[in-house]
């Protein structure tokens, strides 16, 4: 795997361009708020949220649990980017913490 | 109605029903005879590897009292060689690499009514009476539907193999809930010409079964879908309540009632009739595609002035 360190603002980018290419087919208008509900703009069904979450476990090597299959960490840009940030960080802080520094 | 829809609108000499032994098709089936005869009504039987003993012999028991012809078709050898189980359980072997001979299986819907997002487990049984869980990916999830979708399409060539040879039209059996919900296969059972039950609510539907004074092994069907080796209530796959609370919820939802006078009578709280609510807004716009006829770039207008059932 990758040792890419994401920030916020590369998060939310990336998903909001996986969301605009695989649901949207690469039209976004008007432009997504990073808080805006995905399920109220209608970019998201239940299939797309299994298909947001294969997207984030392959391509970030994180594992969405059950519990964490919510509106709240799901529903909008910028929840995904937290969710995704704080599995990032666990990660780092367990695997590397003899590198670096 | 349906006597109107046979000859009049469709201009068919009977109707062809495909039964499962399950409440809906059964009041279809006996709505059938009642509305055009029996001897222009033709009853079908497509069992395959998962159907259950029971839905058979409840299908030969109402035939027999509806004393309607029967033709009996297992579609296990059709599905076999067309890739549904091999493809079903290659998906299967994906979620859960012990998977094979032997076991038995089924869908789980999770998620809705504490408020997480939808999602799909895979619980699956060993031969030697284990059972396993697995929540599914979305590769896995959708080929295994795709493939379990084989069953309600093969079962439809053949009811039209039946209404072509017979020059009848068919009879598709959903009721108000599952045609609202898009709890159907396009192309597969939500194909039909003429659907008699569509605008009455699964209650409803048991109401007329003994209305109309079917046998007690019928009116005391269990909805399931038939479709899964292990025994799978509807609600268990598709719904996020029991289907006789769904069925209230949908009425009520349908009616204006508050979230709260729903939640009194399902005994939840407010907030979980709220999202069953929702969990309804919800299907009705992912399956609106299910109801779709195929998109046009423009109408052909001329088309108009033949149109059947006001399409």
């Amino acid at each position: 795997m990758n040792a890419v360190r994401h920030d916020d603002t590369d998060l939310r980018a990336e998903v909001r361009n996986y969301l605009r290419e695989n649901f949207l087919f690469g039209e976004e208008a008007p432009r997504l708020g990073d808080e805006e509900s995905l399920i109220g703009r209608h970019v998201l069904d239940s299939t797309g949220f299994l298909e947001l979450v294969a997207f984030l476990e392959s391509r970030f090597g994180v594992r969405i649990e059950d519990p964490e299959m919510t509106p709240e960490n799901l529903d909008a840009i910028a929840s995904i980017a937290t969710l995704v940030q704080g599995k990032l960080a666990g990660a780092d802080s367990g695997g590397r913490a003899d590198a670096a520094e | 109605m349906l006597r109107d829809a046979c000859a009049r609108q469709l201009r068919r000499r009977g109707l062809v029903v495909a039964t499962s032994g399950g409440i809906d098709s059964s009041v279809c089936l006996a709505l059938a005879v009642r509305a055009v005869g029996r001897e222009r009504v033709l009853a079908l039987v497509l069992p395959e590897r998962d159907s259950s003993e029971s839905s058979a012999h409840r299908a030969n028991i109402l035939a027999r009292h509806l004393g309607v012809s029967q033709v009996t078709h297992d579609i296990a050898p059709t599905l076999e060689a067309i890739g549904c189980y091999r493809w079903r359980d290659e998906a299967y072997r994906r979620a859960l690499p012990e998977y094979g001979e032997g076991w038995r299986s089924k869908i789980v819907i999770k998620g809705g009514i504490e408020g997480r997002i939808n999602h799909f487990v895979l619980v699956a049984q060993s031969p030697d009476g284990s059972t396993r869980e697995v929540r599914l990916g979305v590769s896995e999830y959708l080929q295994i539907v795709a493939a379990t979708n084989f069953k309600q399409r093969i079962r439809k060539t053949l009811e039209y193999f039946h209404a072509d040879r017979l020059n009848y039209a068919v009879v598709g059996t959903p009721n108000r809930l599952e045609y609202d919900q898009g709890f159907f296969v396009k192309n597969g059972d939500g194909s039909a010409d003429v659907k008699p039950i569509a605008h009455l609510y699964k209650s409803q539907v048991y109401f007329l079964a003994r209305h109309m004074g079917l046998p007690a092994e019928v009116c005391a069907a269990i909805p399931t879908t038939d479709t899964y080796s292990l025994p799978q209530g509807q609600d268990e796959f598709y719904f996020a309540l029991p289907y006789a609370q769904m069925d209230l919820a949908l009425w009520a939802l349908n009616h204006g009632r508050p979230a709260g006078e729903l939640a009194a009578a399902l005994g939840v709280t407010e907030a979980q009739a709220r999202r069953v609510y929702a969990d309804i807004e919800l299907k009705r716009r992912t399956t609106a595609y299910l109801h779709a006829r195929p998109v046009l770039v423009e109408p052909v207008s001329e088309l108009a002035a033949f149109a059947v059932g006001g399409h």
